[in-house]
């Protein structure tokens, strides 16, 4: 019963996993028969890349806007959610409506809505202020992290939420008799008692971060400026469009271990092994 | 109907747990056998192996005339009665009851007329079309009854039915089994840890313990004629007294114990084959009579702990230097009360002694 | 000075007020969105509510193409329901049965295998385009549906889910449907699927979900516009032919967005019941 498993694992998985490793060290442009050699050239290559620094710092901006602010939200949001009875499916439900948008669709609403002439702006407009949210190389891509936010802040809050509620209220309930303060409540409890919530968002968080497409694809197309290039474009446009395989190959996987580094570190700074009964 | 074989069985489960080694039994056609022992004694491999649902490690079944070692269960012409009853919680009744008819591909209606007759003889016809989880714990034992009867199987395989029963109710139900058997004459093998049903319903009982066989026969053989320690033990409630005594010849043959001293009664050959020695002495709670501690024919005289009153039957615990000794008695003599002494006068002909390290029964 | 009660209710009051406002910022979007596809194009930049109703971008999108043949946009929907479809009916087949095996049954390997799933559940999908690309170039699938959605047909993730609700389903009812003659694998269709109707549901929908939702890998192995799905189609469209048209644009975002917020509707306490119980799938 595992044979079809298996079978599917080796030619779609195994398979393409290793002949991905190998052409990282070749030259080949897909449609010539002829591959050639170049041990770590595309490797080297890639370090003297500028559009790979871009992307890389790109990521990094759009890590450093995404990651805390969808933290902060959804954890707020958890918050509120736990102290209420009355209507918190429903609540709970309505944030989550934004996590099941798909990505071309929401893309577009938010290119036009957030464009120079754009609703969002034509408001703003009326107080005197006019935001290039898209059209500025500044913003561009934290932009994108706020729609990114947007669709994910549901999500992360049901995460959030399950593990504000598997806190057994009785440990609540001494510190409360202890004098504990609101605040140190949440401070030396509530916090780290999350740390399994915590940790499991910021992992799929990252990843994220080393993913991202189809935003910048639909809504800037990597500009303006590049100021809105990922890893995943890059390796989209290397391969597909100038179909240089190798290359792609070899940034791929640089992308793959610099994701796993990050994931790693993540894991070993802040997972703490959390045992309750 | 078909008598079951089983030859030299031996199971060993993947982590190198030995369940079962050296098993042998013959199982009679139309037999009710029993198979009871402690937790972990293999009784359930067994019925398992029976059934097809684990595989021999070594060894060979027989169901009937066929040699069912390669045969799956569904073709082993078995019915088995699950402990927690196994029902499939997305059907209702008659689905339940239907379904392994449905898969052997019985006609239509001949599936309805068997599941109608079954249900009919357990008295569930009103609850076919309800499902598991609206049954009550007895409604849901009755169905699955119901279920391995529609197969009309040579045997039927219980593996511990009524445990998760209230008391009342298992006293019921295991008077509808009994009913049933009669009436469909079907061979039973029925695993227990409950000693009540294992005597109470039974042609014949198989002890188990740590995988073998301790021993095999009818409930009374059982009971008046343990074969070792262990038997003697778990046969029986409370358990039977275990006293350390010594054997003497010298000046006549006797049962030292130090609160005591018992005649022998048996050959001088026997007596020479044994030597002196240390043994355990068996005595049931109810083989003993209890008397005023002045009176002229008692063995022992030893302080009452505690009295237990069932009505028409009490408990007695009594303290000895090295232990405790229960007493079942019908008759509770005048000056018996807690912490006072008794005396005791033990059923002579019903003394058990057991081999000191093996435990086997030192047999006159 | 408020009493407790009182303080308490005034709390309460902030509590929902602040959940009911984070909700206008989650929903607006897709008023917005259902609202611009109704509008006059000229309103669709600067206005939010329309001084009319007009259906014209719909009529649009639906009569797009050459006269007389279907709307490249009526396929693009029935291409993404077939891709969608195959894999999820495949995931949930083969994620049962692979995760029975791997829960209920002892076969050599067995645990090698399940820690091999935890361990492909690592690596990230960047590692695999490339590579399955060219292995779609080479069965020469390209443009095919199987090329869409091959890659996808089974699960590490949905065989976990599988194997670990499995793992709760009591021993007895498995001996139980073999002593009733059940094969191993009408066990897994008429005693496990069943009995795991969440986890099945939560399966489906997730795969049927992130396949809707698809882009990058449809992108790379549909060129042909009859073989689109629509999230490619309408992700094209938009950069290209229709830049310039918002309003199919919303309209066409408004139809890709429809039948996930149906599927959402419907089986809403599965998708809260599967983030919460997996927390994985991200």
């Amino acid at each position: 019963m595992v044979i079809p498993y298996i079978l599917f694992t080796i030619i779609f998985w195994v398979y393409p996993l290793i002949w991905g490793i190998l052409i990282a060290f070749k030259k080949w442009n897909i449609i010539s028969p002829v591959t050639e050699f170049v041990g770590l050239d595309n490797f080297i290559k890639i370090l003297h890349d500028p559009l790979f620094w871009i992307s890389f710092k790109n990521t990094l901006i759009f890590m450093v806007v995404f990651v805390p602010l969808s933290i902060i939200c959804s954890l707020m949001v958890a918050l509120l959610l736990n102290r209420i009875k009355l209507l918190r499916s429903f609540f709970s439900l309505g944030y989550l409506m934004s996590y099941v948008s798909a990505g071309v669709a929401y893309s577009i609403v938010f290119r036009l809505l957030f464009s120079g002439d754009g609703l969002i702006n034509s408001w703003l407009g009326k107080v005197g202020i006019t935001i290039p949210w898209f059209s500025s190389p500044k913003l561009a891509m934290v932009s994108i992290a706020f729609i990114v936010v947007w669709k994910f802040l549901g999500y992360y809050s049901l995460i959030f939420l399950a593990g504000l509620q598997s806190i057994p209220s009785t440990i609540y309930e001494s510190a409360e008799i202890a004098g504990a303060s609101k605040w140190m409540i949440f401070r030396r409890i509530t916090v780290p008692l999350l740390n399994p919530s915590f940790t499991i968002i910021l992992i799929f968080a990252v990843i994220l971060s080393f993913n991202i497409f189809t935003e910048p694809y639909m809504i800037t197309g990597g500009g303006p400026l590049d100021s809105t290039q990922t890893f995943m474009m890059q390796i989209y446009y290397q391969t597909f469009t100038a179909l240089h395989a190798g290359y792609g190959s070899s940034f791929a996987i640089t992308v793959a271990i610099i994701s796993f580094t990050f994931v790693f570190i993540v894991k070993k700074t802040i997972e703490k092994d959390m045992i309750y009964s | 109907m078909a008598a079951i074989r089983l030859k030299n069985v031996h199971k060993t489960y993947p982590n190198n747990v030995l369940a079962v080694s050296s098993f042998n039994l013959d199982i009679n056609e139309g037999e009710f056998l029993i198979l009871v022992g402690p937790s972990g004694c293999g009784k359930s491999t067994i019925l398992r192996l029976i059934a097809g649902l684990e595989e021999l490690t070594d060894g060979m079944i027989y169901i009937g005339d066929q040699l069912v070692n390669d045969v799956v269960p569904k073709d082993r012409n078995i019915a088995m009665v699950f402990q927690n009853y196994a029902l499939y919680p997305h059907m209702s009744v008659y689905q339940n009851m239907a379904f392994g008819l449905e898969m052997r591909k019985v006609p239509k209606t001949d599936i309805g007329d068997r599941v109608h007759e079954a249900a009919d003889m357990l008295q569930i016809i009103d609850l076919l079309d309800r499902k598991p989880k609206e049954l009550s714990g007895g409604q849901q034992q009755r169905v699955a009854l119901g279920r391995a009867i529609v197969q009309k199987p040579a045997v039927f395989l219980f593996d511990e039915p009524l445990s998760n029963l209230d008391a009342k109710l298992r006293v019921q139900m295991r008077a509808q089994i009994k009913t049933l058997h009669a009436l469909l004459k079907t061979t039973i093998v029925y695993v227990t840890h409950d000693q009540v049903e294992a005597m109470t319903m039974g042609d014949r009982i198989v002890i188990m313990h740590e995988g073998l066989i301790q021993q095999i026969g009818t409930p009374l053989e059982i009971y008046h004629q343990p074969r070792n320690r262990f038997v003697g033990e778990f046969i029986g409630s409370p358990p039977m007294n275990i006293l350390p005594v010594t054997i003497t010849t010298d000046p006549k043959p006797e049962l030292r114990h130090p609160d005591f001293v018992l005649p022998l009664a048996q050959t001088s050959a026997w007596l020479e084959s044994i030597g002196s020695r240390q043994v355990n002495l068996g005595i049931r709670p109810e083989d003993v009579t209890l008397a005023d501690p002045h009176s002229a024919d008692i063995h022992a005289t030893w302080p009452v702990v505690l009295i237990e009153s069932m009505g028409h039957e009490s408990l007695v615990y009594l303290k000895l230097a090295d232990g405790d000794f229960v007493a079942k008695v019908n008759d509770l003599p005048g000056s018996l009360k807690e912490g006072a002494d008794i005396g005791v006068r033990f059923q002579l002909d019903r003394l058990h002694l057991f081999h000191w390290e093996s435990g086997e029964v030192l047999a006159p | 000075m408020l009493n407790r009660s009182q303080s308490k209710f005034l709390s309460l009051t902030a509590t929902y007020a602040l959940l009911a406002t984070g909700l206008i910022f989650i929903i607006f979007p897709y008023i917005w969105m259902v609202l611009a596809s109704l509008k006059p194009s000229a309103e669709i930049y600067n206005r939010l509510i329309p001084t009319r109703i007009t259906l014209e971008h719909y009529r649009m999108v639906f009569s797009l193409g050459s006269t007389g043949s279907t709307s490249p946009f009526v396929r693009a929907i029935f291409n993404s329901l077939v891709v969608s479809s195959i894999t999820t009916l495949s995931v949930v087949f083969f994620g049962a049965i692979t995760g029975y095996a791997l829960a209920r049954l002892r076969f050599k390997g067995q645990n090698l295998l399940k820690n091999f799933i935890l361990f492909q559940m690592l690596f990230p999908i960047v590692l695999f385009l490339i590579p399955r690309f060219l292995l779609m170039i080479r069965l020469g699938w390209i443009n095919t549906y199987q090329g869409m959605f091959s890659p996808f047909m089974m699960s590490a993730w949905g065989t976990f889910l599988f194997m670990q609700f499995f793992k709760t389903v009591p021993q007895s009812l498995i001996d139980a449907a073999r002593l009733d003659g059940c094969s191993e694998l009408r066990i897994v269709f008429r005693i496990m699927l069943p009995l795991s109707k969440s986890v099945t549901i939560i399966v489906a929908i997730f795969t049927f979900m992130s396949m809707w939702d698809e882009f990058l890998w449809y992108l790379i192995v549909t060129k042909d516009y009859n073989l689109m799905p629509l999230s490619v189609l309408l992700g094209l469209y938009t950069r290209g032919e229709y830049s310039s048209y918002p309003g199919i644009q919303v309209a066409g975002a408004t139809l890709l967005t429809l039948p996930i917020l149906a599927l959402f509707y419907f089986f809403r306490e599965y998708f809260t019941k599967g983030i919460t119980m997996t927390g994985v799938k991200g």
